[in-house]
């Protein structure tokens, strides 16, 4: 596929996700400037989101956002970006939502750690059923290239979950890769953990937030790469 | 009271209206006590009409024994007095040959203007907390599934709640949820139990062709068991039981979360 036919792909998807999901975005309603050092060294942009909340009678709701960011890595001409429409619909203890994306970085683990990807567009989808504390659901992500090979790649992952001092997860990964995960969220969400070891090897991902300061400071280990990043809010 | 939309739906709607009532003054804001619905709208003198006249004939047409009657204003007398109450609420529905059971523990203090429901059944419910709190006009919903509380306006969750009842032309039946004085009533059964305690059962003519049998004990005069019945067919059951009658519960009894996220929306 020619580099213009790409680029334009990609953008003309960015763009029909910002258009499809966008109900009232007259104006964003969080932003961020992500600052982050990697293995392409400083990484600087900007980081914009927007979601409205519609209730379902008595005891549910539903959201639907967009949101995204775009960084320029220090040295590198191509920025990096990831932007995506969701919908995400509470009804009691069920939920489930659904994600369209686009970019050049690979979808966020708990939060944005830009790793540069070849251009894609995917879709991420999840159900989740609570019997009060303990739960069970299923995630699944498909995601294809948009490249000269197009190669597609694909997860479906179980897990259970339970809260205990915040909410544990527990999963595992079919698809393309195999693998295990373990999440934890700190119950007021200032706190989040991921584990995850995939047939790539193991990879840890940790975010605070700083409940006094409009900051996030992140840090993401895999095999290949360490990255550490602050965002702040705006 | 509208059973044909169901128990569980009543049930909520009776909560909404209680803690949405302004007027559910405490004792001392007002003697007698009567409950009154604030629907937020702009109050405006009584015409004269022929309402109580027509009240007036319809109550004479009524008929009830001396102690049917008796039974009845002493039910009337123990839920007017009432300034807190926590109760577990079993409710079955019966619908297309299936039974539907609601499990709750509901908490309600007038006097501090909060209510509480703890969902225990069904699974889609299990563990999701609905605090009402009239003084600041929220809701607060504590939801398993995302480890959230939600925070909505009382107003709009009223709302919600009423318009998937399809009730809300109607919300002056809330306040006569067990005031069985307007309709015939008889003394169907009376049990002696242990103790002295005599437990009653009522038949209550309803309007829209329902019966309600409620079965009620003197030691509480608070009925612990409803069954609606739509000509021949039962429609549904709600059983109350561990009623406490003004417990004396506090504002932090009633209105703590667990520890979560909050949202507002």
């Amino acid at each position: 596929m020619q580099p213009w036919l790409r680029n334009l792909l990609v953008l003309g998807l960015i763009g029909f996700v910002f258009l499809a999901a966008s109900q009232v975005a007259l104006a964003f309603e969080a932003e961020d400037l992500p600052f982050s050092f990697g293995p392409q060294g400083w990484q600087t942009g900007l980081g914009l989101s927007q979601e409205t909340v519609k209730p379902m009678g008595l005891l549910g709701y539903e959201k639907t956002g967009i949101g995204g960011f775009l960084t320029q890595a220090e040295g590198q001409e191509q920025a990096l970006s990831w932007f995506s429409g969701h919908k995400q619909v509470i009804l009691g203890n069920i939920g489930y939502s659904l994600e369209l994306f686009g970019g050049t970085t690979g979808r966020p683990i708990l939060s944005t750690f830009p790793s540069g990807t070849q251009p894609h567009v995917g879709a991420y989808g999840e159900f989740s059923r609570m019997y009060g504390s303990v739960g069970h659901g299923l995630a699944g992500q498909a995601q294809l290239s948009v490249s000269e090979v197009g190669e597609f790649e694909y997860s479906i992952i179980p897990y259970v979950q339970f809260t205990r001092q915040g909410v544990w997860r527990f999963s595992v990964s079919l698809g393309s890769s195999f693998g295990f995960g373990l999440s934890y969220q700190e119950p007021r969400e200032r706190v989040k953990l991921d584990i995850a070891l995939v047939s790539e090897g193991l990879s840890m991902h940790v975010l605070v937030s700083l409940s006094e300061h409009p900051l996030t400071l992140g840090a993401g280990l895999t095999q290949e790469q360490a990255q550490v990043f602050i965002r702040y809010w705006f | 009271m509208k059973y044909r939309l169901g128990l569980s739906a009543a049930l909520i709607v009776f909560l909404t209206a209680l803690i949405s009532c302004s007027a559910l003054a405490s004792a001392e804001d007002s003697p007698t006590k009567t409950i009154q619905l604030n629907l937020n709208q702009p109050q405006v003198e009584e015409e004269p009409d022929n309402f109580s006249e027509k009240y007036q004939q319809v109550m004479q047409e009524i008929t009830i024994s001396e102690e049917a009657a008796a039974v009845v204003d002493q039910i009337k007398a123990a839920v007017e007095d009432l300034k807190d109450l926590a109760v577990d609420i079993n409710i079955t529905e019966i619908r297309e040959r299936r039974n539907e059971e609601v499990v709750l523990h509901l908490m309600v203090s007038i006097e501090h203007k909060l209510a509480r429901i703890e969902f225990n059944e069904p699974s889609a419910v299990r563990g999701m907390i609905l605090v009402a709190n009239q003084a600041e006009m929220q809701v607060h919903i504590f939801q398993p599934v995302t480890n959230v509380i939600v925070v909505r306006g009382l107003e709009d969750a009223s709302k919600e709640a009423l318009v998937a009842l399809s009730i809300g032309q109607d919300l002056t039946q809330l306040t006569s949820y067990f005031d069985f004085s307007q309709y015939n009533v008889d003394i169907l059964e009376k049990v002696e139990l242990e103790g002295g305690v005599t437990d009653y059962l009522l038949q209550v003519d309803a309007p829209e062709e329902e019966i309600w049998y409620v079965r009620v004990r003197d030691d509480s005069w608070f009925p612990h068991e409803i069954s609606v019945y739509e000509g021949e067919v039962l429609q549904g059951t709600m059983r109350l039981s561990n009623v406490e009658l003004d417990p004396g519960l506090s504002v932090e009894e009633i209105t703590c979360l667990p520890d979560a996220k909050i949202e507002k929306m």
